[in-house]
């Protein structure tokens, strides 16, 4: 019982870092539009926007995967 | 506006960020967390009975899970500030940003008119196969050095550079010229400012046509430098022209 109230609370902390780094996010895309294009890109075509949908995308999956894994075999 | 400090009249000719290939590590970082958490969830059916069965193995679990998270975050928090670090080129000067979303946001501002020299450093195999560099510059105050490693497509933005900073030094002329203008009129004759004035406005003109419609060109890029707009406060270099009504009228 402990280790998945323990696991909960380490799933809840993590969410809330990733709503503070979006917010860090958001705050710094509204001070410096820089006039992105191609050439600024990673690879060409890697914006900020897709990593930030792959980080958000990655704390959900793990979130929810280590979870199930917790509260299903323990 | 394009950065937050931008100053009034300020034009953005480029900007980058650093090559591609210091993303790479964390490119292979996030892979490892990826097959790590994978290998970790797909095997523990098998053993998950030793967790359930003893306290201490479930306080490594969790101190597994913990570290997991602690990775995850921390790699793309890296990734992230990969896009937060730029190099900013001005008309008027060169800011260096370094910034991370939480520890770190320092600038590093190179006035153009200070800067003495700029030398472009592409030494080795994968620095001349990718194409990326190290610029160094040399200010001129105190001979100290500033160096800007891993500039992609270093060739375009050392000849950039070296355009902004000529660029500069011509607006400079200019505005000495209008000051030398003014004092003209009032030092010789009419007959002798007047040709002396023409003489200068040739010059001015000449200066004018090397900057205006000049284009950068490199082999992925093509930069127009063209005249900032008009804004109110600021001078374009067709302004810096005196008028011929405006100087007969004063002479």
């Amino acid at each position: 019982m402990l280790i998945k109230i323990l696991v909960l609370t380490t799933m809840i902390i993590s969410f809330s870092f990733a709503v503070v780094v979006q917010m860090r996010l958001l705050n710094y895309a509204k001070k410096h539009p820089l006039p992105e294009s191609k050439y600024t890109y990673l690879l060409g075509f890697i914006k900020l926007g897709y990593i930030n949908v792959l980080y958000l995308l990655s704390v959900a999956i793990h979130a929810t995967l280590f979870l199930w894994l917790t509260f299903y075999y323990l | 506006m394009h950065f937050k400090g931008q100053q009034f009249g300020e034009e953005v000719i480029c900007f980058c960020r650093k090559h591609w290939l210091t993303a790479l590590s964390h490119f292979g970082l996030w892979a490892l967390l990826v097959l790590t958490e994978s290998i970790f969830i797909f095997n523990f059916g098998k053993f998950h009975g030793i967790v359930e069965g003893n306290f201490g193995v479930a306080i490594l679990y969790f101190g597994i899970v913990v570290l997991l998270t602690i990775y995850l975050h921390k790699t793309f928090l890296r990734f992230f500030s990969y896009f937060l670090n730029t190099v900013v080129f001005t008309d008027t000067r060169v800011i260096l940003h370094k910034k991370t979303l939480f520890l770190q946001d320092s600038h590093e501002v190179l006035d153009i008119t200070r800067i003495q020299d700029v030398r472009k450093l592409q030494d080795g195999i994968f620095k001349n196969l990718l194409g990326y560099g190290d610029l160094m510059i040399t200010l001129a105050s105190d001979n100290s050095s500033v160096l800007i490693p891993f500039v992609p497509n270093v060739n375009f933005h050392f000849r950039c550079l070296s355009r902004i900073k000529r660029d500069a030094l011509v607006k400079g002329r200019i505005r000495s010229l209008k000051k030398d203008e003014e004092r003209l009129r009032g030092s010789f004759s009419k007959e002798k400012s007047e040709e002396m004035i023409k003489l200068e406005r040739n010059q001015i003109e000449e200066a004018y046509k090397k900057i205006i419609g000049e284009t950068v060109k490199s082999k992925t890029e093509v930069v127009r430098v063209s005249e900032p707009e008009p804004s109110y406060g600021s001078t374009s270099y067709r302004d810096l022209l005196i008028p011929e009504e405006t100087v007969e009228k004063k002479l």
